[in-house]
């Protein structure tokens, strides 16, 4: 499943899901809305997406995962919009016959996410707000 | 022929627009498209460099890629997301 959507991301639900015979693991991730960046007390987050676009390429991250490890089932989950802090921007959950290969995808999901799929954040501070931007150098 | 461009995050707010329609010229490519933006927003003009991220039809694209009559073109910085 690869989804961008603008609901609150209820993970616990997703992972009782992906509880199936073959696998003996899910590796988890979630993406945190924090309060502190840079020194800076953020009030709130906004995320935007290039949604078409980025629903596509969490798939060809899901595809890329699938032709690298053994894995079952690969979930990701973006949220945009308005994000309050402790809400949960990204969820990526990864199930595998085995640990490693989950653990080690899930951990190449959220690397992935953040080189090519087109979505941006903004921190909006009590006395400003600014567009983050990410590494240039990732993209492929 | 005609384009569609979508900009986003900071070019958005730069442009004061998320989406433009352009008449381009036929056999322009992606690199006369941005020309064009960039004297129709000189403040977005500015933030226009290597980092400038180009999709045609949801898909990165180089800026010599030729764009063709209908095409969804997006420009956005380096992605953030996560």
């Amino acid at each position: 499943m690869y989804l961008i959507t603008e609901d609150v991301i209820t993970s616990d639900a997703i992972i009782d899901q992906l509880r199936i015979n073959t696998s003996g693991a899910i590796a988890t991730f979630l993406g945190i809305a924090r309060e502190f960046s840079n020194g800076r007390r953020v009030v709130h987050l906004e995320y935007q997406a290039y949604k078409p676009m980025a629903e596509k390429k969490l798939k060809e991250i899901g595809d890329e995962i699938y032709k690298k490890w053994q894995v079952d089932k690969v979930v990701i989950i973006h949220r945009v919009g308005v994000l309050k802090i402790g809400e949960t921007s990204v969820f990526i959950a990864i199930a595998a016959p085995h640990r490693r290969p989950a653990l080690e995808a899930c951990a190449y999901g959220i690397e992935r996410i953040k080189q090519i799929v087109p979505i941006w954040k903004k921190e909006i501070w009590e006395d400003g707000e600014v567009w983050i931007e990410g590494d240039p150098s990732k993209v492929s | 022929m005609k384009i569609k461009v979508k900009l986003f995050a900071s070019y958005q707010d730069l442009a004061g627009k998320s989406e433009i329609e352009l008449k381009v010229d036929p056999g322009a490519s992606v690199a006369t498209v941005l020309n064009q933006l960039k004297e129709l927003f000189p403040r977005l003009s500015e933030r226009l460099g290597s980092n400038t991220l180009i999709a045609l039809n949801a898909e990165y694209v180089s800026v010599t890629s030729p764009v063709q009559d209908g095409d969804e073109m997006a420009i956005f910085p380096p992605v953030s997301g996560g």
